[in-house]
């Protein structure tokens, strides 16, 4: 009765044993090996001296404690500028047909394709080298370069991409009908997009924006270039990371790195509270996929239609 | 006039979607545009809605000229055919919206919205959310939706179009009945003859961006204004007669056709609708011979299905039950019938015998 078997649970009963014990342990050795055991050693390293060692790497070093706010700092403004930008352009993108919109959506990924540290030369060149902008912030006295607006503005491009490339999809997902509805319903923009647009993308712009923030903490490269890298003025974690572990101070290397791991496992746990969330509401939201909706329609609309009748 | 529509042309890059159009629609009536897909009837509503701006013409509301006024400020009820209704929404909060940002105080929000939810038949489900209801509850949360703020102007777009059969013709016949009962000016877009025809007081038949005709149902069903109205309408056989001496003949009736022109048609299309045909075993004067191949005798007409000799396409004809005992043919027989009365549309020329 091999035809009676619903067909998604086929490809399951036909594979050998054999087949699926060897593909499953392929993968979980490949991802143990490259990252479970990876992250697993930052903790044991990080304890290796014992707790208050690593306490103390945490919190007894001026220059630490000055990278996790410069850090906090650099992170929440790069991911504010790309909240912002982020739901303009995905908005644009997804709402609009537009001269240069293809031309807008490859820029939205030039951050994801070039190098960071290229990312960071161009900053430095465009506001330090004489022959851009160099001279006229030295004339007014403004540090972008070296200091946290440069930091910011080093992270803001390469988190680009995340906010706005999660959106979109999100946004022509749910469609311009109910946007076009509450216009015709006499609502301006201000009020289409807080009591229309944003509810229907809030999950997908949270999602977005915790993992740019969990990128945007994590930027080594730009922010290397960029900052000069000097402790306690423009030192951020994973520099100040990479300085400790120079200075063959392991452990308090890997204290701080373990701050960043942690940081990046709630990221994990949040997106995966998010998705089953967002994934609950897709089954629910789109009017079209209501599954017990309609079943009761003709009782319903009969009693109702007869009421009226009366 | 409630509604002015003056000249508006839109274009869709290079597909003309309104060509030259102007339209009134008095007030208090319920208008239904009837067209076929690609007719400009949607095009033609979203321009009055303001969703759309025409690219030339101008739409007014008693007198007032609101072709640059966006849709946001018209007071325009409009009804999407998928509804459209706020997902994140209950019930409640989607007939609220239009009070809602228009910061009417929450306590008359409440009394207008219990007031439609009444209007809409829909008592104890305000705390709904739009997932969880029917097509035909959806739609009436839309209707109430966009009649909560009193628009000037209701405006549907193929209200009925996404429900099933049965739900459609309630809904319609409820329409009608609400329309009565408020009285706001309405204008609806269906592809639906049935449909315009039971529900409007005036129908506007749409084709190729342009209006073919307007009128009441009657007027429109009885008096097609050309052959497009009349192909639309449907249900009705074409006959494409040969021309001879300016005349084209069919059957025992002869009509005034002029002279094509060299190298053109000789043959006229002439329309017969269904019940207007005659149909015996005699040919009694008729010279249309013509073979059953079907008959369908299952409602309160039965409908005949033949094959005419020297005519391409089929020929349907309806009969009372009585006729079809009294004549007793069956499948196969060789009938005579002869058309009761005719239609054509000549080139510029356009009369009925």
């Amino acid at each position: 009765m091999r035809h009676e078997v619903p067909s998604r649970l086929r490809p399951q009963r036909e594979d050998p044993l054999w087949v699926r014990v060897s593909l499953t342990a392929t993968a979980t050795a490949i991802l143990g090996l490259l990252v479970a055991v990876p992250v697993a050693n930052v903790f044991y390293q990080a304890f290796a001296e014992g707790l208050k060692v690593y306490w103390d790497s945490l919190t007894g070093d001026p220059a630490t404690l000055h990278a996790m706010g410069l850090t906090l700092v650099v992170a929440l403004s790069a991911v504010a500028l790309n909240l912002v930008f982020g739901v303009a352009a995905a908005w644009a993108i997804a709402r609009f047909r537009f001269p240069g919109r293809t031309l807008l959506l490859t820029l939205i990924d030039v951050p994801f394709s070039v190098s960071p540290v290229v990312a960071g030369l161009v900053f430095v060149l465009l506001f330090a080298a004489p022959e851009f902008f160099g001279p006229w912030f030295r004339e007014h006295h403004i540090r972008v370069i070296g200091g946290t607006s440069g930091l910011i503005l080093a992270t803001a491009f390469v988190t680009l991409p995340f906010i706005a490339r999660e959106l979109i999809p999100v946004l022509e997902a749910v469609g311009p009908e109910e946007e076009l509805a509450a216009a015709s319903l006499g609502a301006n923009g201000w009020q289409i997009f807080w009591r229309v647009t944003l509810p229907n993308i809030k999950w997908g712009l949270l999602y977005g924006v915790i993992l740019c923030n969990a990128r945007a903490m994590g930027e080594f490269g730009a922010v290397r270039v960029v900052s000069g890298n000097i402790e306690g003025q423009s030192q951020t974690l994973p520099l100040r990371v990479n300085m400790l572990f120079q200075d063959s101070k392991t452990a308090q290397s890997f204290a701080v790195a373990s701050l960043l791991t942690f940081l990046a496992l709630v990221t994990l746990l949040v997106k995966v509270t998010l998705e089953r969330r967002a994934g609950a509401k897709a089954m629910m939201g789109p009017q079209e996929l209501a599954p017990e909706a309609g079943v009761d329609q003709p009782v319903a609309n009969q009693s109702l239609m007869g009421h009226g009748q009366s | 006039m409630s509604i002015t529509v003056k000249n508006v042309t839109k274009r869709f890059g290079k597909f003309v979607a309104l060509d030259d159009v102007s339209l009134e629609v008095p007030p208090g009536c319920l208008l239904a545009l009837l067209g076929p897909s690609g007719s400009g009837k949607t095009t033609l509503l979203r321009v009055i809605s303001g969703l759309e701006i025409p690219d030339s013409g101008t739409v007014l509301h008693h007198e007032e000229d609101l072709t640059n006024r966006s849709a946001r400020d018209r007071n325009f009820g409009f009804v999407f055919q998928h509804y459209a209704l706020f997902r994140h929404m209950t019930v409640f909060e989607n007939i609220a919206f239009g009070l809602r940002v228009r910061r009417w105080p929450n306590a008359r929000v409440k009394e207008r919205v219990d007031e439609l939810i009444h209007l809409i038949r829909l008592e104890g489900l305000e705390r709904r959310y739009p997932s969880q209801l029917s097509g035909g509850q959806r739609q009436r949360v839309a209707l109430a939706r966009s009649l909560a703020a009193q628009p000037r102007v209701l405006l549907l777009d193929e209200p009925f179009g996404a429900l099933d059969a049965k739900v459609r013709i309630e809904l319609r016949t409820w329409l009608r009945r609400l329309h009565d009962e408020i009285g706001v000016t309405s204008v609806f877009v269906t592809h639906d003859q049935e449909e315009a025809f039971e529900v409007a007081d005036k129908v506007v038949v749409m084709g190729g961006g342009r209006i073919e005709q307007v009128g009441t149902p009657q007027e429109v069903f009885e008096h097609p204004a050309n052959a497009f109205v009349m192909d639309f309408l449907g249900n009705v056989n074409v006959f494409h007669a040969r021309v001879h001496n300016g005349r084209a003949v069919l059957g025992s009736m002869e009509v005034d056709w002029p002279e094509p022109p060299p190298g053109g048609a000789h043959t006229a299309p002439i329309y017969v609708r269904p019940h207007e045909l005659d149909i015996d075993h005699s040919p009694n004067g008729s010279r249309l011979q013509a073979t059953v191949l079907h008959i369908n005798p299952a409602g309160p007409v039965v409908r005949i299905h033949l094959r005419a000799d020297g005519f391409e396409n089929e020929v349907s004809v309806e009969i009372s039950p009585q006729r079809y005992g009294e004549l007793g043919i069956k499948q196969g027989d060789t009938v005579y019938i002869s058309p009761q009365r005719v239609r054509v549309f000549a080139p510029a020329l356009d009369y009925t015998i």
